[in-house]
């Protein structure tokens, strides 16, 4: 089993080179448990190694790469809040655009009824007008006609016509 | 947590009200680790710098949920993973390349052809050379849980506590996983250990 101070030094020397001071502090805990010099030296070394193992080169630009990398997932931010700002800007009007399509719509098929109506209307004037014409030319034409005493011997000369066989020329004649 | 305790957590009260430049800190501070951290867990470091990009702009997206009451890194290191496990499970589904064979031809792993100048000397050209590719092997081979608990038990400000909020597990468990992972690394490197070429 490992001292505390073993156990301490081993997780430091991981991280750095041990100081005087440190190496001080593990000979007296050796000088104290010489079985356990075996164990710390494979330690040490272990340590040393893992301290020592290189790091993965970085490009001289990374830096540079994340802050344009940001710089782009912000604009793109930017730009899917504009586009979602004119969707809740469109959703939010939907229903009140809904409302005024529905009342223009209205407002176009009464117009249209209403103008409809007023032709129907307007053209039975017209008709109206022209029968009244009509009939005032129709009458104008009656009162010029002679007036009914001309068929005061309607029947006589009717009858007359039928019972005789005369032509009107020889009729002409005899009234010569 | 304070934002005053924890540095990062200041930079990221910058960030939810939009300091860009606080956040370029952040990442330049973070790269290193969240990358090395989706490398080993997908086993892919040329995937790692994309999965590690959109780790980085998912926490931007995301600070203005960051509490305080969590560390930067803690809450960092716990969206890369989930990345990374999303991307496992994505190429599980499609079937995608061997994950096991990416790392199958050493020669042409940039990650091997890189030096670290940071520490230069005798000890660093032999790490780059066959036994760190004896390392990367072992590492690999470590059950997930196991691998990513160590190389965050790497990362100067984890704790146990803090690593065993990133892979969700208890505090006995992830020591538990630590422990294993050890133990398994000195198994198997044994002979390279004992070869004394790690001195520092």
């Amino acid at each position: 089993m490992n001292s505390p101070i073993h156990d301490e030094l081993i997780r430091l020397g991981l991280k750095r080179e041990l100081t005087d001071d440190d190496r001080a502090r593990i000979d007296a805990t050796l000088a104290a448990h010489p079985e356990l010099r075996e164990q710390w030296e494979a330690d040490a070394a272990l340590s040393r190694v893992l301290r020592h193992l290189p790091d993965v080169p970085v490009s001289s630009n990374f830096t540079s790469r994340v802050l344009d990398a940001i710089e782009l997932e912000e604009r793109a931010v930017v730009r899917a809040a504009v586009r979602s700002s004119w969707r809740d800007w469109l959703r939010r009007v939907q229903p009140r655009l809904s409302w005024v399509f529905a009342l223009a719509l209205v407002v176009a098929f009464g117009t249209y009824q209403y103008r409809v109506q007023q032709g129907t209307r307007a053209r039975t004037q017209i008709e109206q007008a022209q029968f009244v014409h009509e009939i005032r030319n129709l009458s104008q034409e009656m009162a010029a006609l002679p007036g009914p005493e001309v068929f005061k011997d309607f029947e006589a000369i009717n009858q007359f016509r039928q019972v005789s066989s005369v032509s009107d020329d020889d009729l002409l004649k005899v009234l010569k | 947590m304070s934002a005053n305790a924890d540095p990062d957590a200041a930079l990221m009260l910058r960030v939810k009200d939009g300091d860009r430049a606080a956040f370029a800190e952040l990442v330049e501070r973070y790269k290193h680790p969240v990358i090395n951290l989706i490398a080993r867990t997908i086993n892919d470091p040329t995937e790692a710098e994309d999965l590690a990009q959109n780790a980085f702009v998912q926490a931007y997206k995301s600070a203005h949920r960051y509490e305080v009451t969590a560390k930067f890194s803690t809450w960092m290191f716990t969206i890369a993973r989930n990345l990374a496990l999303n991307e496992i499970r994505r190429r599980s589904r499609h079937r995608a390349e061997s994950l096991d064979e990416t790392f199958s031809d050493n020669e042409e792993q940039p990650v091997r052809q890189v030096e670290d100048h940071r520490n230069a000397g005798p000890t660093e050209e032999l790490l780059h050379g066959e036994l760190v590719d004896k390392v990367d092997e072992a590492v690999n081979a470590l059950p997930d849980k196991q691998r990513t608990a160590l190389m965050l038990c790497r990362e100067d400000e984890m704790s146990y506590e803090e690593i065993a909020k990133v892979i969700g597990c208890t505090l006995s468990a992830t020591k538990s996983l630590i422990h294993r992972a050890r133990e398994t690394l000195k198994d198997k490197l044994k002979p390279y250990l004992r070869s004394g070429v790690w001195e520092d």
